[in-house]
């Protein structure tokens, strides 16, 4: 158990890595897949990714500031380009918080936002961590 | 019809002496000494307490007292003490001097003051340390006396108000806790109003308590309890004989859920704030944070700053160091943000607390912090998802990806010789494995719930290089570890359970999955799974309780709860003053110098007794006087103002001037350059007298004879100097025209009454003057009719307006009397 603690961290960092890496060396190369088995592979199986869960911001989703002006219809089309769907609008600061639907990452979309001229500015839609550590 | 004239203005003159006379006496009358920063009487003035020895007798007394001046107040017939009134003239000190020496006295002593610090009656103060520590144990800690914020002597000043808003954006607040149910915000419109219709047009429908922005409705329930325990430190209802009080005993806490298990959002926290600031808070807490500036954030608190509102922000809990390592939102460089750090129960920096010395400002107690928590219980249990194997699922409902992997169904193998779901059916595992074994639907996720994933586990992998992993993922792309196990389970199956809350919390759906790592080195068993079972149960506010929490969380709220007690003291304040008020009186600590701005832990009695610098003094030179005006401080106790001024930035001479903004200083020396310095008194009652700081020093010299001319057509005449004076005796400078200016400036222009001749003198002379300078014969004549005035004037200037006007009562009542007797002697010799 008290490995288990120390290690824990480690490990996990070491997996990730360890993951990435032997990501890298098979991509080349199709994944042998079971017929006999009952479990089914995927037509194209991928090569999946363990990840440290990111808690800096939330996964599939974007913060996007139209500059003053912007026309309703623009902003639809900026959305289907990028396969994004509204999921709410902040009041006051005409800021679109936006589903990623395609499965790109935030920075991937963010980079292609920042193209169009009527995008102010386009972030992720960061986590904070509010904390109640336990007592000394 | 002239010597009419003349009188009527002689005893014009000899009115403004008493109309001028208060304002002076007073001004030398309150003399101050070297700045203080607190006066706070200890001994009420001109007063003693004396006790007489036993068999001294009642004359024997009163021949001491006589011989003393001094007069009986009262006498306590139990213990025979006097309350004795000294002679004007004796301080306390002589006179406690002349009755110790007294052989008749037994003993004397000033009658002290002795002032109350409010303590409320709520049965837990005592473990309150971070607002009252007497160097106590709370929870097994024993701080220093005096670690704290001197809540108490803050709370003689104010309790703090019902009409103060504090938000606290959080997870939530338990509305309901019996500590902090009065002191909750409720939106009276939407109450009283229609269901399902946004009566107060605020955008925002039924939002009764507040706004859940997570789940985006009027519910902002805690289901957390962070929320919660920082609402209680910053207005726990006060002296209500329930366990707690918050910084605040009354105030409106408004309450506004931006997160959840799983933190908060740039998104929920932007709507967070703009809801705070349009329904009408002063202050907002944010006890949460983290790296990754954001502009829409920034836009957010840059909107509260627009709008006259704090935001109290946690430095964090990553023991590092702010100005390297930003930490959002505290580090925004906005003026309105107070970034909080913590102490300990010793006025240390707490261990896990964040710094910095340019982007932290002030310190706070933080670590066994004791306050208002929701106590939560979980059910009805309901079955999201449940696999034993028997019958083997379906095809495709559970898929394998990855490289070398062998996952498969296993028959006899599971728990009870049930089939499983095993990685490597009848051998070991592959050496290189990297593979994926997932559920292929995703489920739905349920606000509010506690999800957990129940499985039955028995491994064996190489330890510590073969792993296996829980995972989950919320789009079946992107694969997070939750646990993970090495090593053996000893040949058997073991029971484990993984919490899926944070996932519901985050995601609308989720997926769930199993994941094996091999090195090249050992292969070995490997795993088997059986009996999975994924469980959501409503989480439902049981009970409400008390516990202790620490971080920068919980150092916040006693900084947001400081500002309430700010805003109640002084409406008036700007939501920047009050963080003047706050950061300027702090007290500093060697721990704290360089880990901020301030180095020092905030001090609830020196915010709301903070008294700001005087503003806006403008200094400008006159004739031989300086006129000085300033802003009106904000602060609700302002009683009178401390102007001091001297040739040097010593600064040393001090006047009090009373309750002005506008004060006129006489007598100065023209051409010298003359420096000045306002600030604010306030009286607070039971306390005392506290003063302010200094403004910045200005500077004026006083002019020659044309300034006055400025001067005068300033306020308000039309015409220029002394002009009939300067017309009869031919020149401004001549020696009567100067002593008629200097009456004027030193006892006309000083007063009300006197600015008013003086304007009306200036409207009409000009005509006069332009005629009496044409005619030699009428100079000659006006000369002569000043002289009078002239001469009043001198006296005036060098004995004072009171010994003046006495010799011209005395000069009077000897004319009168001439008078009389001759009027009587002509009777006498018809007689």
């Amino acid at each position: 158990m008290q490995l288990k603690t120390i290690y824990k961290p480690l490990l996990i960092l070491l997996v990730a890595s360890s993951c990435a890496a032997q990501d890298s060396n098979h991509k080349e190369n199709s994944l042998p897949i079971s017929q006999e088995t009952k479990i089914q592979a995927k037509e194209e199986p991928r090569l999946p990714s363990l990840q440290k869960r990111e808690k800096n911001y939330m996964r599939g989703q974007i913060l996007v500031k139209f500059r003053a002006g912007t026309e309703k219809v623009t902003i639809q089309f900026i959305q289907k380009k990028l396969h994004l769907v509204t999921i709410r609008i902040i009041p006051k600061s005409n800021v679109y918080l936006m589903k990623i639907l395609n499965g790109s990452s935030v920075q991937e979309v963010r980079r292609h936002l920042m193209d169009f001229s009527e995008v102010e500015y386009a972030e992720p839609n960061y986590m904070r961590k509010g904390y109640k550590g336990p007592v000394q | 019809m002239k010597e009419k004239a003349g009188a009527l203005l002689f005893w014009g003159f000899i009115a403004m002496f008493f109309l001028t006379s208060p304002l002076e006496c007073d001004a030398a009358g309150n003399q101050l000494g070297k700045r203080q920063t607190l006066m706070k009487i200890y001994r009420v003035p001109g007063e003693l307490l004396v006790k007489f020895k036993t068999g001294i007798s009642q004359d024997e007394v009163k021949t001491s007292l006589a011989a003393k001046r001094a007069r009986v107040v009262k006498k306590s017939k139990r213990s025979k003490v006097r309350r004795i009134k000294l002679p004007s003239d004796l301080s306390i000190d002589k006179a406690m001097i002349r009755y110790l020496m007294d052989p008749n006295v037994e003993y004397a002593e000033p009658n002290y003051i002795r002032y109350p610090e409010v303590i409320p009656n709520d049965v837990d103060f005592a473990e309150l340390w971070g607002l009252e520590n007497t160097g106590q144990v709370v929870n097994g800690v024993t701080g220093t006396a005096g670690a704290d914020i001197d809540a108490p002597k803050a709370w003689d000043i104010t309790t703090g108000s019902s009409s103060v808003m504090i938000a606290v954006i959080d997870t939530g607040v338990a509305r309901n806790h019996p500590d902090l149910n009065l002191n909750m915000w409720v939106n009276s419109a939407e109450q009283i109003g229609v269901g399902g219709v946004d009566d107060d047009g605020n955008g925002y429908i039924d939002d009764i308590y507040g706004w859940d922005f997570v789940d985006n409705d009027g519910d902002p329930e805690d289901y957390y309890a962070h929320g919660s325990h920082v609402a209680g430190t910053i207005a726990s209802r006060g002296d209500n004989v329930t366990a707690i009080t918050g910084v605040n005993w009354t105030a409106k806490i408004m309450a506004i859920r931006a997160g959840g298990v799983s933190g908060f959002f740039t998104s929920t926290i932007a709507e967070a704030i703009y809801y705070a600031v349009d329904n009408g808070a002063k202050v907002i807490n944010a006890s949460f944070g983290g790296p990754g500036f954001s502009q829409t954030t920034y836009d957010a608190i840059s909107y509260a700053n627009d709008h006259g509102v704090l935001f109290v922000a946690a430095a964090g809990n990553d023991s590092s160091d702010n100005d390297s390592n930003p930490f959002y939102p505290s580090n925004y460089s906005l003026p309105s943000i107070v970034s909080v750090a913590a102490t300990n129960q010793n006025d240390s920096m707490a261990s896990f607390s964040n710094y910095g010395s340019t982007s932290v400002d002030v310190a706070a107690p933080g670590t066994n912090t004791y306050s208002t928590i929701p106590t939560f219980s979980y059910g009805p249990q309901v079955t999201v998802y449940s696999e034993s194997f028997d019958p083997l699922p379906n095809p495709g409902v559970w898929n394998v990806s990855g490289a070398n992997f062998t996952w498969d169904f296993g028959v006899g193998t599971g728990v009870g010789n049930t089939n499983c779901l095993e990685d490597s059916p009848g051998g070991n595992y592959l050496d290189n494995t990297n593979s994926l074994m997932y559920y292929t639907n995703s489920f739905n996720s349920v606000k509010n719930n506690r999800y957990t994933l129940s499985f039955s586990v028995q491994y064996e992998l190489e330890n510590p290089s073969d792993l296996f992993y829980s995972v989950t993922s919320p789009d079946g792309n992107s694969w997070w570890s939750l646990d993970y196990e090495t090593g053996n389970s000893g040949g058997a199956f073991v029971p484990r359970a993984i919490d899926y809350t944070f996932m519901a919390d985050l995601y609308s759906s989720f997926y769930l999955g199993f994941w094996l790592f091999s090195n090249s080195s050992q292969t070995l068993d490997g795993v088997y799974l059986d009996d999975l079972h994924l469980y959501r149960e409503p989480i439902n506010i049981n009970s409400y309780s008390y516990a202790y929490y620490q971080g920068t969380s919980m150092a916040s709220p006693h900084v947001a709860g400081v500002a309430g007690l700010v805003k109640a003291q002084n409406p008036n304040y700007s939501h920047l003053q009050i963080r003047d008020s706050i950061l300027n009186t702090v007290d500093s600590k060697p721990a704290l110098s360089g880990k901020m701005v301030t180095g020092g832990r905030v001090n609830a009695f020196g915010a709301v007794t903070y008294i700001a610098p005087s503003t806006g003094v403008v200094a400008v030179g006159r004739y031989e006087f300086v006129t000085l005006s300033w802003n009106p401080n904000s602060e609700s106790t302002i009683t009178s103002y401390v102007l001091s001024y001297g040739t040097t930035p010593a600064l040393g001479t001090v006047v009090n001037v009373g309750n002005v903004t506008t004060y006129q200083v006489n007598g100065l020396i023209n051409g010298t350059i003359y420096y000045f310095a306002v600030k604010a008194r306030a009286d607070f009652p039971g306390l005392g007298t506290i003063e302010g700081k200094n403004s910045s020093t200005v500077t004026a010299t006083p002019s020659p004879a044309e300034k006055v001319v400025k001067a005068v057509a300033q306020s308000g005449s039309s015409g220029g100097g002394c002009f009939i004076a300067t017309a009869a005796y031919g020149s401004r400078m001549a020696r009567e025209v100067r002593i008629l200016a200097q009456f004027r400036d030193n006892f006309l222009l000083t007063n009300a009454a006197g600015r008013i001749l003086v304007k009306y003198y200036y409207e009409v002379s000009p005509p006069l003057t332009e005629f009496i300078a044409k005619h030699d014969t009428l100079r000659a004549v006006v000369r002569w009719s000043l002289l009078p005035l002239v001469g009043v004037s001198w006296l005036a200037l060098k004995l004072g307006p009171t010994a003046t006007l006495v010799l011209l009562v005395l000069v009077l009542m000897s004319g009168a009397t001439v008078a009389v007797f001759r009027k009587i002697r002509p009777q006498e010799h018809r007689g």
